[in-house]
Formats: structure tokens, C-alpha cells, sequence
């Protein structure tokens, strides 16, 4: 297991800041939400419709239909090992 | 309008998104196709396929009649003299790229300047910027207000350095915003410039007359009018075209190859088939084709009164939330229906995730119009873009799902 397996797609945003939004795969969306939301530091939440905070340091929003905004990680290298620390391989 | 008629014969609408039905409001960047298109294409691939102009068999002719037929469609679309002034090409980016370099193999020279503007689409300030490391053709800015739309004043000064083209969008892909080609084609004409216009966001809202603007270039997408992907338009004055040189060499572009003694001699086929080497797009001509006929048969009066209505509800709906910031001018009556907009709290990708929750598309980012995101101090924007077949309903849903978001 690794954090591809929770994974199922990656979008860069388009803007000045180049965020990543992440789908969770179906499969394993669950299990996903639920090491999301047990490490995620929540400032702000809108409705049901999303959470702003933080996860292990990096700015993220985490949206009710398991879409996941992280932002400030600069590089595809930096987002890949923040996802390998979020979803360790067993 | 009878909008439920409508809406059934565009398919994709009755889809759901994350278990809501589908409210396309993402026009902009692509529109989506009728049954009437799907079924041409459809047709054309089941009875008539060939490639066109190379054979003498029945299927080729068909494909070939096809094929004219549809450069003619678009020629009465945009109100050319004559179908031979119709280049079909990808897109408006390819058909901007086309004139830009046309241009400058025949008609500029090293130290010439073109007139760009900042409310442009990238497709039309790039492939001009990169005429200087290739051609040594330098770009001048043309800059905008704090709207986000041209600023006229700088427009007419910068008329004064004597550019020799000036390239600008027909309508603002991010404010929707219609500039006055009526004034300012004119004006470039008397500084000695040819005036290249991007309409890819003004085809899908009104006519086009282009030689009432009396444009020397038209470029525009079919995706964005209803037709496929893959096909584009770019309208160039016959007198202009026939003295410029080919963009691209291959087969179907000559009359005729003579190879001896090392030297290559050609003769060129008469417009606008110079401009159309290789295999062409014939499926996407046919495509086009069925999505000028189905526009015609709605009529632009009930085009305009359906989206005028849209996008009048949708403005003030979004003007009554304080969370909600606007961009681009007031006065709606010199806009097509797109909205660009901010939510205070939030990103514009933020924004475009939440309402895809509500199975409600939109776009967020640049729009491919980083420059003029830049002067509006925006690191993005999201931008809700309208049709005809869109409905009060979905732009409720829309209002509802912003106001969601306070």
C-alpha cells in the first residue's frame, strides 16, 4: 500500500499560486477521509461543504465529496513525499 | 424559447455530477454539442468518409461537397465576401498563430511593431511576442483600466509609434467585456495597420458582420459555437491572403511540384486551400456546419433575450452577497454573459471545488489571460459563463451555492 493507492488523480491548479487538488479513489475513499480528517488541524468550516486548515503544516481544504486542495507545496517532488508521509506504505 | 426542447437535444445535460443534475456554466471554455451536431458527424463517418479533394470516387465527391459546403456556411456566418476567404484551421489559436506568422514571412519586417493588447487571451499576445526572437517584430502593450476593460485613450496613443498589425479580442474571455470595433478598427486602418481580431468569445453571442468592421483577420473556435473540437476559423480579406505566404507545406496546399536539378518549383493552389495543407478536418467542417444551422434556426433574438435574461438575474443575484466581489464593468449592455468573481475567504479553485460538489461547473485560474489577472491585482478569479440552453434554475442553484459559501 502506498499513498497512490488512496490517490486516484492529480490537478494543478491554474493561478499565481500552483495548488494541487487531489481525488480520492473511490475504493479507498473512506479509509482515506478518515486519516484526512484524524491529522487535519481545522480552521474554518463552511456548511458541509468544506474544511480550511492544515494538515502536518501544509495549508489544505478538504471538501465533503473527498476532493482535497494542499497548497504551498511548491513542486509535483514535494507534494509526492507530503502524500507519502500522509498515507504511509504498510 | 422553449427552453425544455432545447435542453433535450443537447444529451450531456441530463447528466448528474456527484448525484446533482448538471449545470453548465463553463461556456466559455467549451460549449456543448446538440444532437443535430453529434448526428452530422455521426452521419458523415457512417455514409460519406474520403479524403477530400484526392479522388475521383463517389465518397470522395461527397466529402469534398461536404467539405465546401461547409467553408461556405461559415463564410455566410461571418458575412465574408467570399467563401474563399475562409480558412479552416484546430482552433482560434492555430488561426491566430497562422496570421501571425503569414504575416510576418510577407508582409513585416525586422524593428515593425504590432499592437497587443493586455485584455487579450494568451492565443493572441504570444504567438505575436514570439515573432521578435524569430523575426526581430517588436510587441507594444496596449493597457487596460482598473475594469478590466481597454483603455481607449492608451489604445489611441500608441496608434501615434505607427504599428504595422494590431491584434486584439473581438470580446474579453474574462470580463465578457465588448470592445468598440466599430471605433477602433477605423483608427488602426488610419495608422497603416491590419487589424487581426480573436472572436472565439464573440461567435457563440452575436453576429459578426466582418466586412461591416471591415477586420482584415477573424479568427474563432467552433467548440466554443455548439460544433466539435478541432475546428476553427480563421477569415482573412481575399487581397491580403492572396499576397501572403503559406503557413504550412505538404499535400492538397499545390497545384503542382517540379524537383530537377536540385531546385524545387511549385505552384500554389488558389485560396483557400493554400492555407490548408494535409489531410483536412472534414468530420469537424461537418460538425461546424450543423452548429451554424442550428444557431441560424434559434435566431439571435432568442439567443440574446434568453442569455440577456441569465445573465441579468445571475449579476444581481451575486451583487446582493457581500462575500461576493465582481469583476469586470457595470453596464452589462456591452458584455456577453460571463462573470468573473471572487469569494472573500476563499481561492477561485476553492470555489470552482465547492460548487462541483453541487454538480455546478465553472471555471477557476487565469483563463489564459495572466497579464490582464495581473493589472486586476488577482492571483485567479472564478468565472461563470452562460449559454442559451442554460436555465433561471441552474443560475438559482448557482446563487444558493455561492451564498452557501458566506
Amino acid at each position: 500500500m502506498s499513498w497512490e493507492d488512496y490517490v486516484g488523480h492529480i490537478d494543478d491548479t491554474c493561478g499565481q499560486e500552483k495548488d494541487f487538488i487531489l481525488l480520492l479513489k473511490q475504493e479507498r475513499k473512506e479509509e482515506a477521509i478518515g486519516l484526512i480528517r484524524g491529522a487535519m488541524t481545522v480552521d474554518r468550516q463552511i456548511g458541509n461543504i468544506m474544511l480550511q486548515g492544515s494538515l502536518r503544516g501544509v495549508e489544505a481544504t478538504f471538501f465533503c465529496n473527498g476532493k482535497l486542495i494542499l497548497k504551498g507545496l511548491g513542486s509535483r517532488e514535494n507534494l509526492e513525499r507530503f502524500l507519502g508521509s500522509l498515507f504511509p506504505a504498510s | 424559447m422553449d427552453i425544455a426542447a432545447i435542453r433535450a437535444d443537447f444529451p450531456i445535460l441530463s447528466r448528474t455530477i456527484n448525484g446533482k443534475h448538471l449545470a453548465y456554466l463553463d461556456n466559455a471554455a467549451t460549449s456543448q454539442k446538440p444532437r443535430q451536431v453529434l448526428e452530422a458527424i455521426d452521419r458523415y463517418y457512417r455514409e460519406s468518409n474520403a479524403n477530400v479533394h484526392r479522388g475521383v470516387h463517389t465518397l470522395a465527391s461527397e466529402a469534398t461537397v461536404l467539405y465546401e459546403e461547409a467553408h461556405k456556411k461559415a463564410s455566410e456566418f461571418l458575412h465574408a465576401h467570399t467563401w474563399r476567404e475562409i480558412i479552416f484551421v484546430r482552433n482560434t489559436t492555430e488561426a491566430l498563430n497562422l496570421a501571425a506568422t503569414a504575416l510576418a514571412l510577407g508582409h513585416l519586417h525586422p524593428g515593425d511593431e504590432v499592437l497587443i493588447t493586455r485584455m487579450d487571451h494568451h492565443s493572441n499576445i504570444i504567438p505575436w511576442v514570439l515573432l521578435k526572437e524569430r523575426f526581430g517584430i517588436l510587441t507594444r502593450m496596449v493597457e487596460t483600466l482598473p475594469d478590466g476593460t481597454l483603455d481607449l485613450d492608451d489604445f489611441k496613443a500608441k496608434l501615434a509609434g505607427r504599428p504595422k498589425v494590431v491584434a486584439l479580442a473581438h470580446v474579453s474571455n474574462v470580463t465578457g467585456w465588448i470592445a468598440p470595433l466599430e471605433e477602433l478598427i477605423p483608427l488602426a486602418h488610419e495608422a497603416g495597420a491590419l487589424v487581426v481580431v480573436d472572436g472565439a468569445q464573440a461567435v457563440p453571442h452575436f453576429p459578426v458582420d466582418v466586412q461591416a468592421l471591415d477586420a482584415d483577420f477573424y479568427a474563432f473556435s467552433g467548440h466554443k459555437m455548439l460544433a466539435p473540437m478541432g475546428i476553427g476559423v480563421l477569415y482573412g480579406k481575399r487581397e491580403i491572403l492572396a499576397k501572403l505566404p503559406p503557413f504550412l507545406g505538404g499535400g492538397d496546399m499545390l497545384e503542382t511540384v517540379c524537383l530537377e536539378k536540385g531546385a524545387c518549383s511549385i505552384c500554389l493552389k488558389s485560396l483557400p486551400w493554400k492555407y490548408e495543407a494535409g489531410t483536412a478536418n472534414v468530420d469537424g467542417a461537418v460538425g461546424l456546419a450543423a452548429a451554424i444551422d442550428y444557431m441560424a434556426a434559434l435566431g439571435w433574438t432568442e439567443i440574446n433575450v434568453q442569455e440577456e435574461a441569465l445573465f441579468l438575474r445571475a449579476v444581481e443575484g451575486m451583487r446582493r452577497m457581500r462575500h461576493v466581489r465582481l469583476i469586470g464593468p457595470d453596464d452589462l449592455s456591452r458584455r456577453v454573459p460571463c462573470i468573473p468573481f471572487t469569494v472573500e475567504g476563499l481561492s477561485a479553485s476553492e470555489v470552482a471545488t465547492a460548487l462541483d460538489g453541487e454538480g455546478i461547473a465553472i471555471r477557476s485560474g487565469f483563463h489564459c489571460a495572466q497579464p490582464l489577472h495581473e493589472r486586476l491585482g488577482l492571483p485567479a478569479s472564478a468565472r461563470i459563463s452562460l449559454a442559451f440552453y442554460n436555465t433561471e434554475g441552474e443560475v438559482d442553484r448557482l446563487l444558493a451555492a455561492l451564498e452557501a459559501l458566506a
